[in-house]
């Protein structure tokens, strides 16, 4: 595994098969770059997630949730992780970019915002969670869309 | 409300109507007791409305508050462990669980993942619970907004994802200020226990009081995504895990579900 933007499909596809070999309904394989999670899904057969490690430090993350996760490129949120405006998850749960269905966001990217504001809902077991921006400025980056499932210490957007 | 006794060093603030009382409370709770950001102390702090203008439910859904229904709002301090929060949704519904068979013996309340609270398979019972962490509050300092509405006189005429009943209407009468009195107890009773011994003695309670554990259900996600299996066990965050008829399982953090085969009526008046 290197460090280019790309994900080594080679190696999901050697895990997805291991995991139907198996019988496993979740195989995680982890070098210094990148950590890759197959993980079988309901909606579309298997849910595959490359993502790079959070947090050095952080809670381990519980298993991936149902809703089927877009798997970032991994260089790419891998460096939005270490950006140093980076906002990231404090928890793992569903995460909404409205207050609710319809509503507007509460940001946009190039958005002013102040520190304090909600930026994203996230719901786990009915239980809503606003992330908040720890600073006042400008929303560069939106990483995370709406109505899908996060991982504790992923990155949702950067204010800088 | 009359006649309403809470647990030692919890607060009542009783109103007539107001728009919602998750709402009040939050702001209570952010104005902060001395105007500081903190919820610390705030522990058991209770707002309750004769009657709410905008109710409201999951994902900005209305919830109707006719007058002889509780609403309630109680806050409770989880420290800075957001990912716990959701805990809580199981511990308010057990202990939302056990205070009603107390008052209406006889009745067979089921608890529908997470917290709903169900009679003869309709609605009887919704929460919404919200995070509370002030910017600027020191860290480590968060509590939980637990907001339960419970349909003792009325049937509310809106609800359009699933089918409602109120107590009343099964022949039992309790009265807002009855129930809060016993739901506060058994929740500071919970609460105590949860903390000392973690969620394992509250996800037990959960399952032997819950519906559909076993059975058919379907799961509609944020995303519009419907998956139908088996609803096959609570995990130990409290997710519900399903079964899907390829033989693989999803982790449901977050949706809305419905029991019976076919999924019941997802979508149905919706």
């Amino acid at each position: 595994m290197t460090s280019k933007p790309t994900i080594d499909s080679a190696a999901v596809r050697d895990l997805a098969t291991l995991l139907d070999e198996t019988g496993l309904s979740e195989i995680e394989y982890e070098t210094e770059n990148v950590r890759i999670r197959v993980a079988r899904g309901g909606i579309s057969g298997q849910t595959i997630m490359a993502a790079p490690q959070a947090h050095a430090g952080a809670a381990p993350a519980p298993a991936p949730a149902a809703a089927a996760m877009p798997a970032p490129a991994p260089a790419t949120a891998e460096d939005a992780a270490k950006h140093p405006g980076a906002v990231t998850s404090p928890m793992v749960g569903v995460l909404y970019n409205a207050p609710e269905p319809g509503a507007a966001p509460f940001i946009t990217e190039g958005a002013k915002v102040s520190e304090g504001q909600t930026l994203f809902l996230i719901e786990a077991m009915k239980t809503f969670n606003p992330v908040r921006a720890p600073k006042g400025g400008t929303v560069t980056k939106i990483l995370a869309d709406d109505a899908q499932a996060v991982e504790f210490g992923e990155p949702l957007c950067i204010i800088e | 409300m009359s006649n309403v006794t809470l647990p030692p060093g919890w607060r009542l603030v009783a109103l007539d109507a107001i728009d919602s009382t998750n709402a009040e409370l939050r702001r209570l709770s952010e104005a902060g007791g001395g105007g500081s950001p903190s919820v610390a102390g705030l522990e058991g702090l209770t707002v309750t409305a004769a009657t709410q203008t905008a109710g409201r439910g999951r994902r900005g859904r209305a919830w109707a508050s006719p007058r002889g229904n509780l609403s309630a709002s109680i806050l409770v301090e989880v420290g800075g462990a957001r990912g716990s929060a959701g805990e809580l949704s199981f511990v308010a519904g057990v202990a939302l669980h056990e205070a009603l068979t107390a008052l209406a013996p006889g009745y067979d309340f089921r608890l529908k993942w997470p917290n709903d609270l169900l009679l003869r398979g309709r609605k009887l019972a919704g929460m919404l619970l919200e995070t509370v962490f002030p910017a600027g509050a020191p860290a480590g300092q968060g509590a939980v907004i637990v907001g339960t509405g419970v349909n003792l006189a009325a049937v509310p005429d809106l609800e359009p994802l699933y089918p409602v009943t109120a107590l009343a209407a099964h022949g039992a009468t309790v009265t807002p200020g009855a129930l809060l009195t016993v739901y506060a107890e058994t929740f500071a009773a919970w609460l105590s226990r949860w903390r000392s011994e973690g969620f394992s003695p509250v996800r037990a309670a959960w399952l032997q009081a819950a519906h559909g554990v076993g059975g058919p259900v379907t799961a509609r996600l944020a995303d519009g995504n419907e998956i139908s299996g088996t609803f096959e066990a609570l995990d130990e965050a409290g997710a519900l895990i399903l079964r899907t008829p390829d033989g693989g399982t999803c982790r449901v953090l977050a949706g809305d579900v419905f029991f019976g085969s076919g999924g019941g009526t997802p979508g149905g008046g919706a």
